[in-house]
């Protein structure tokens, strides 16, 4: 079970990608400010971390070098409603770059390919029943 | 611009026309007063021959008259004659003696050149030059005639292409005998000198004047040239690019002046630009927030099948994020339309005691539910101030808001209405936290966030009313001790 944190002020975006990921099998924590984010980061594991970084408290940068210190392993992803270019000029060295904009779809190849697919025992439990197809010559 | 029409052009025929006029009339003068002069210089010389003459005559006449009446003279040959008796000379002698002593007052006085005639009182030529030519005797004989009549003993005769100046003098050596005296002197002197200088002002004048109109024009292209440039860097300024400025011409005159104001002006106008192209940016970008969860929504839920109720839960919150999204459209409208549009608002004297009273009841009913209480100082009382009562009633509310909302449950919120000469002050304090001191300086801004939900634009919005009103609204938090909102507002519109 991959666990994927996100930190966004907005609570439609965190409904939103909660849900979305939540569906694809992840194991979803969200904070809405640094307070929640400190809550969580060092004391649970978390393999992915969606960053939103125009946080009212404006403290994208400082955040991210938090969160990269306090788990060291997790990919950090920066979230925001600022074109991809714009948020790699703030912030160096992230695992990625998502605008909001692109929508779901896109957030989730990005997530997908920084993280492994999701266990063979969630795939079984998820995929709907199939028909078994008839061989000719029956 | 036509070449005919530029200032460049105007300036030059303007500059050349009144210099032409300043310059004929100066050349005119020169030439009137030179005349004068040259003439006068000759009418004093005939005055002092004249002098002479008369004299002569004068002498002559009275030593005829001598005792011995029988002598009639009238001639200065007979006078000759009567000297010599009387001198004891002989004829030629005598005759000598008067002609030296005309010759010599010839000589004196240069009368060369002149002719003279004298007559008597009754029409008679008594003597003349002997260099006169008969045609000019017979003229000036009748110019002593009319001289006679017109008592102006100075005048011009022009004969052929010559010109003469004359004096007529009267003398009357004893009553009852008189004698006229003319002289005639040729004036071709005074016709050269005038003549010359003529010439010297027709070909020094063209000269003069086209020389002085080229360094005019000349000065005026340099004088005319900022204007040039600020012309050009006009041209060149758009919206993309406001960062030229004019170069400035140190010159420390209005051209400068103009310079420097055009400069300050592009400096205000980009930097006005730069407010607006930064606010288009948060516009973008506070909508696209909403409308990335909106399609957020609609994408997972149309993944695959889904319960009623998980479509009802992503409709209901696209319904939540797009009347976000229009609230806050809603808001940056009015502020455009209260920043830019003084029409918009309505101003009538409203009772101000009245209408705080009424904004706190609505809001304590709106803070009831954190129990936080609200207090006043309001007294009976009419204080009435201009005001357009909706948008002031936003204002508060706006205030009122980021009251509640900062205060915790419990806390509590204070009105406080100053009232001074010309101003009615009314100060919001709230029991909260306070607001940060890096923060303070720009909680007015827009969309400067400090709560989750909101649009950042409540404060923008209440201070373009404040000053919509003629009045101001500012913030203070002492040390963390909660937050103190003063609203401004003058007594009256006239100054």
């Amino acid at each position: 079970m991959q666990n994927i944190l996100i930190i966004d002020d907005d609570a439609g975006i965190r409904g939103v990608y909660r849900n979305l990921l939540e569906d694809e099998g992840y194991a979803v924590k969200t904070a809405a400010d640094a307070n929640a984010t400190a809550q969580i980061i060092f004391t649970e594991s978390i393999d992915l971390i969606l960053l939103d970084i125009n946080l009212p408290d404006f403290g994208g940068e400082m955040m991210f070098e938090v969160i990269r210190d306090a788990l060291p392993q997790a990919k950090i992803i920066i979230s925001s409603v600022y074109p991809v270019e714009q948020q790699k000029k703030w912030i160096r060295g992230a695992a990625g770059y998502f605008d909001k904009a692109q929508g779901p779809q896109a957030l989730l190849e990005l997530i997908r390919n920084h993280l492994q697919i999701f266990s063979p025992e969630i795939r079984l439990q998820r995929e709907p029943e199939r028909t078994v197809p008839l061989t000719h010559g029956f | 611009m036509k070449p005919f029409q530029t200032i460049h052009f105007k300036i030059g025929v303007f500059y050349t026309l009144i210099l032409s006029v300043i310059l004929l009339l100066y050349s005119s003068i020169v030439i009137a007063v030179s005349h004068h002069t040259l003439i006068r210089d000759i009418d004093r010389g005939l005055a002092v021959k004249s002098r002479e003459l008369s004299e002569l005559v004068d002498a002559m006449v009275k030593i005829q008259l001598d005792p011995a009446p029988a002598y009639r003279i009238s001639s200065l040959g007979a006078a000759s004659q009567r000297i010599v008796e009387l001198h004891r000379m002989s004829p030629a002698q005598a005759a000598t003696a008067l002609e030296l002593k005309v010759l010599e007052i010839m000589d004196r006085y240069e009368f060369h050149n002149d002719y003279f005639a004298i007559m008597d009182s009754e029409g008679r030529l008594v003597a003349s030059s002997h260099n006169t030519p008969p045609e000019l005797k017979k003229i000036l004989l009748e110019k002593i005639i009319a001289a006679l009549k017109t008592a102006a003993p100075f005048s011009t005769l022009r004969i052929d292409s010559r010109r003469l100046r004359l004096i007529t003098t009267r003398v009357q050596p004893v009553k009852g005998a008189s004698y006229f005296i003319q002289i005639a002197s040729s004036m071709e002197t005074v016709s050269r000198a005038e003549h010359k200088l003529f010439w010297v002002m027709v070909f020094i004048l063209p000269v003069m004047l086209v020389a002085a109109v080229f360094t005019g024009r000349l000065f005026s292209s340099q004088i005319l040239k900022p204007i040039g440039s600020v012309a050009k860097a006009a041209g060149s300024i758009s919206h993309e690019d406001l960062s030229h400025r004019v170069p400035v011409t140190h010159t420390d005159d209005e051209m400068q002046e103009l310079v420097q104001a055009f400069n300050e002006m592009l400096e205000r106008l980009e930097k006005s630009f730069g407010h607006i192209s930064e606010f288009s940016t948060h516009v973008a970008h506070e909508l696209k927030t909403p409308l990335a969860v909106i399609r957020g929504e609609a994408e997972v839920a149309l993944r695959r099948e889904r319960s009623t109720g998980e479509y009802r839960a992503a409709l209901e919150a696209n319904l939540r994020e797009t009347e976000r999204m229009v609230r806050t459209i809603d808001d940056m409208l009015l502020l455009a339309r209260v920043d830019y549009d003084p029409q918009s608002l309505r101003f009538e004297k409203i009772n101000f005691v009245s209408f705080l009273r009424d904004i706190l009841e609505k809001e304590k009913m709106l803070a009831e539910k954190k129990q936080i209480q609200i207090t006043d100082n309001l007294k009976d009382g009419a204080v009435e101030i201009p005001a357009d009562e909706t948008h002031l009633r936003r204002l508060f509310f706006n205030i009122f808001e980021n009251a509640v909302k900062f205060t915790p449950p419990q806390g509590r919120i204070e009105l406080d209405l100053k009232l001074a000469e010309k101003t009615a002050a009314v100060t919001i304090r709230d029991s909260g936290p306070g607001i940060a001191p890096a923060d303070l300086p720009h909680i007015f801004d827009k969309f400067f966030h400090k709560e989750p939900g909101g649009n950042g634009l409540g404060l923008s919005i209440a201070l373009a009313i404040a000053r919509a009103h003629r009045g101001t609204l500012t913030a203070e938090s002492p040390a963390g001790n909660g937050a103190a909102f003063t609203v401004t507002l003058p007594l009256s519109l006239q100054p």
